[in-house]
């Protein structure tokens, strides 16, 4: 089973008339649950630079999940060093025929991670980053820009396309002298 | 009726917080905290929470 989400396109501030290329992310619309029932979805940014999935405080308080103080780290992000406080979260991925302001999406996969809630960045530009803990290491995530796609496949289907092992290829050849 | 797009969002309300259901913007408030608080006054549950960039601010390139 695979899910194929088209990227969202955000507006291009200005300057940009030049560019003449759409400004594309790669999105999924996503729930979150705590102690309060998932109700809002949020718009995440697909980010296979980011090595966890992290959100800002007010999330938190919205869906009833208390950041845990004994897991409490420093990151650099966007420039800055900004406290992070975790808290082990369930996340939903909604499916791709689910629309923004969808009050009832479909949801497709569910799973638990460690979600890092940002204590002194309010006002974050995304209200959740999926990075490599909590989001890569649960799916192959596939993305093409001249698709304008990102496929979300099963965690074994990296392997199975491409299986461990030695490199594919002609073996390299020998050194032309020996030391 | 079609929906607005993100783009089309982005551009009526840019710089603030919004909250789109059923394919309309519900709420839009400058933060997300006034935001949340707006919706829960209204109890308005459902609703899709994302930033629109204001039109001069830098292009977000990476977060890392």
């Amino acid at each position: 089973m695979s899910w194929s989400y088209d990227y969202v396109e955000e507006k291009r501030g200005e300057g940009w008339a030049w560019h003449h290329k759409a400004l594309l992310r790669p999105a999924v619309l996503i729930q979150l649950a705590g102690s309060n029932p998932a109700a809002d979805t949020f718009v995440a940014l697909v980010d296979s630079g980011c090595d966890h999935v992290l959100a800002p405080e007010w999330l938190a308080r919205l869906i009833g999940v208390e950041p845990d103080l004994n897991r409490e780290v420093s990151i650099r992000i966007a420039g800055a060093s900004r406290r992070v406080r975790f808290a082990d979260v369930t996340l939903r991925l909604c499916s791709p025929a689910a629309s923004i302001g969808d009050p009832e999406p479909a949801i497709v996969a569910e799973w638990q991670a460690q979600v890092g809630f940002f204590l002194d960045w309010a006002d974050p530009p995304w209200s959740l980053i999926l990075g490599q803990s909590g989001f890569f290491d649960q799916f192959t995530v596939v993305m093409s820009r001249l698709a304008q796609r990102l496929t979300i496949e099963p965690a074994d289907f990296h392997d199975e396309q491409y299986p461990p092992g030695p490199a594919q290829g002609p073996p390299p050849a020998p050194p032309r002298f020996q030391p | 009726m079609e929906h607005p797009s993100i783009v089309e969002i982005q551009e009526k309300w840019a710089g603030l917080w919004v909250a789109v259901k059923n394919g309309e913007v519900v709420e839009a408030r400058p933060t997300p905290d006034a935001l949340v608080l707006a919706l829960r006054e209204r109890d308005i549950a459902g609703a899709t929470i994302f930033r629109c960039p204001s039109t001069d601010e830098a292009e977000l390139v990476g977060l890392g």
